[in-house]
């Protein structure tokens, strides 16, 4: 007989009706009183057999009795008690997704913030020459197996430094894309210094999804995202960005999105919202900046103020969704996205799964940030992956070996956190972000609530979020 | 709450999860639960055919059959013959993950019924 224990949850309640979110699936049902009455029968550590389930509901005077115990064993919301492992892939070859081009480490801006900047661990080479980036290109298309798109991202420093580069690799890859008939897709992060007409020309052309890094109105950006001698980059970049935004808009090119990085104060977020979608940028997303310095750092009470903030700004978007409008909060679309997917996260990101980095010289690193940094290279061009750096390396950031997530409530869904924000904060990169727990969970819970009352109000709002980012409407027909 | 054959009443899946789960129960039955419908053909061959499950699709390797590194695995029902197993690449990924230690969950072994 099967032994049956209560499933990890979080019961949450919006305007009378009663969600259920079952961590270890990320499933989330809408569920009656009556079924939330029988939950609240059993406790976490209690393990009962169907025939002790069946007398405790039928004890506590609950019609159907047996028809709600199935209706819990059905949905697994009791479970049998089999500890849960989601499926390894730590010895598995995972199909090359992304390849993230560190065109060049050089950069016209001095961002004060900047891990470039201030890493002495990260060796500083030359650009990226094009027979690298042909080998790279080559190198991709060859580790995607079954993959039909290929994305390459254009990073640095500041990439557009470059762009003779980029105009090379965007033309090759399209050729060999062509050649193999699968489909090259190609984004770049930008600091909107050295976007000209022909620049802004060749990214509409070509289909390229452009991320500006810009933090706010003049005096919050031009705090942090300063010129070697200290100028005002934002006057550098906003007719700039005022171009870019306006080409794309009128010839129906991809949304323009801008990155945010908060430092230091977060007070500023709904304001610099604002701004940004004035200037017509399709979203902006936040995220707080790395580093251990504590000059420019969020320390505990920003990081609360930044909670907030945010809990402001989805209040927001969802004063739009309820009347079908759209209100470009980035973090906000994601997470909703992420929770309308279900997905459940063994690993935080894609980086040393189906993403990695190239570097000038050849080396194959985990991600763009970690760029440089030796004891995360995981091969390189010629000889391949170093299958057993990248296996270490899986079987370390993998959800099972973080001891400090334990029970945590969302661990399907954060999964520890940034790689990079670990290496800098916790001091080892396969280590959960443990400075940030409680803003994760927290935030995390807000989302939930914000995910019921969409879908009490607008339930089909979901599913074009979520066809924004690429993924296919929830229906009730799933293949 | 209820206007599809597979939904349980008082409980209805918002997200793709959720509504992956509806989809699974209507698919797996527990084997060893005391409420599994008795009446199914159990035993070798009447509902499988070797290796019809991996591959319903057109294109080839049409029907092929079930991988012999899964064998250990193949205990499905009162029947040991191995290829009883459904397909858990295809049609039925689900089918071992109550599974994951042979020697000391498999009790939790499920069989499948095709509708």
């Amino acid at each position: 007989m099967i032994t049956y224990k209560q499933a990890d949850h979080i019961i949450f309640k919006e305007s009378d009706h009663i969600f259920i979110f079952l961590v270890s699936e990320s499933a989330i049902f809408e569920i009656e009183p009556k079924i939330e009455k029988t939950i609240k029968l059993f406790n976490k550590s209690e393990q009962s057999n169907k025939k002790e389930i069946l007398k405790k509901i039928k004890d506590a005077g609950i019609k159907n009795y047996q028809e709600i115990a199935d209706t819990l064993i059905k949905r697994r919301i009791l479970t049998p008690l089999i500890e849960k492992k989601n499926i390894s892939c730590v010895y598995n070859k995972i199909p090359l997704k992304t390849l993230v081009f560190n065109i060049t480490d050089r950069c016209n801006l001095s961002c004060l913030y900047c891990y470039h900047n201030k890493d002495n661990k990260i060796e500083k080479t030359d650009s990226m020459t094009f027979a690298t980036a042909e080998k790279a290109v080559d190198f991709l298309f060859d580790n995607s197996d079954a993959n039909k798109k290929v994305t390459i991202v254009f990073f640095g420093g500041e990439p557009v430094i470059n762009f003779d580069l980029i105009t090379f690799i965007t033309g090759y890859a399209q050729k060999k894309a062509k050649k193999l008939q699968k489909k090259a897709e190609f984004a770049i992060t930008t600091n909107g210094t050295l976007l000209t007409e022909k620049v802004i020309d060749f990214f509409y052309q070509n289909k390229i999804g452009v991320t500006v890094s810009i933090d706010g109105p003049q005096e919050i950006h031009d705090k942090f995202r300063q010129f070697a001698d200290g100028g005002s980059s934002y006057k550098a970049i906003l007719p700039k960005i005022k171009n870019l935004i306006n080409k794309f808009q009128t010839k129906g090119g991809k949304p323009v999105v801008a990155r945010v990085t908060v430092a230091k104060n977060a007070a500023h977020l709904p304001q610099t919202l604002e701004h940004l979608l004035k200037l017509g940028f399709a979203e902006a997303g936040f995220g707080p900046v790395t580093t251990d310095n504590p000059a420019y750092q969020l320390n505990t009470d920003e990081m609360k103020i930044m909670l907030n903030k945010f809990k402001e700004l989805s209040d927001k978007f969802l004063r739009y969704a309820d009347e079908d409008k759209f209100y470009g909060f980035t973090n906000i679309i994601d997470l909703l996205v992420l929770l309308h997917q279900g997905e459940v996260k063994n690993y935080p990101c894609g980086a040393g799964l189906g993403l990695f980095a190239v570097s000038a010289e050849e080396k194959l690193y985990l991600c763009q940030r970690l760029i440089g940094n030796k004891a995360f290279c995981m091969g390189n061009l010629s000889d391949g992956f170093d299958t057993e750096a990248v296996k270490k390396f899986r079987k370390k950031a993998e959800l099972n070996a973080k001891p400090e997530c334990g029970l945590c409530e969302v661990r399907y869904i954060c999964a520890g956190g940034c790689y990079h924000e670990a290496l800098i904060r916790e001091k080892k990169l396969t280590k959960a972000n443990l400075h940030y727990c409680e803003w994760i969970k927290e935030w995390i819970k807000y989302g939930l609530k914000i995910y019921g009352k969409l879908i009490l109000k607008n339930p089909d709002y979901l599913n074009k979020l979520s066809m924004l980012r690429g993924h296919s409407p929830v229906t009730g027909h799933i293949i | 709450m209820t206007d599809k054959k597979n939904k349980i009443k008082g409980v209805k899946a918002l997200n793709k999860s959720a509504k992956q789960i509806e989809k699974t129960e209507e698919e797996v039955f527990g084997m060893a639960d005391e409420d599994i419908i008795t009446s199914m053909p159990i035993g070798c061959t009447t509902i499988f055919d070797t290796g019809w499950e991996t591959n319903p699709r057109s294109t080839t390797p049409i029907g092929n059959c079930v991988s012999s590194a899964r064998d250990f695995t193949s205990c499905s029902g009162p029947c040991w013959w191995p290829a009883q197993t459904p397909d858990n690449i295809t049609n039925f990924p689900d089918f071992q993950n109550q599974c994951r230690a042979i020697e000391k969950d498999w009790r939790n072994l499920n069989f499948v019924i095709k509708k």
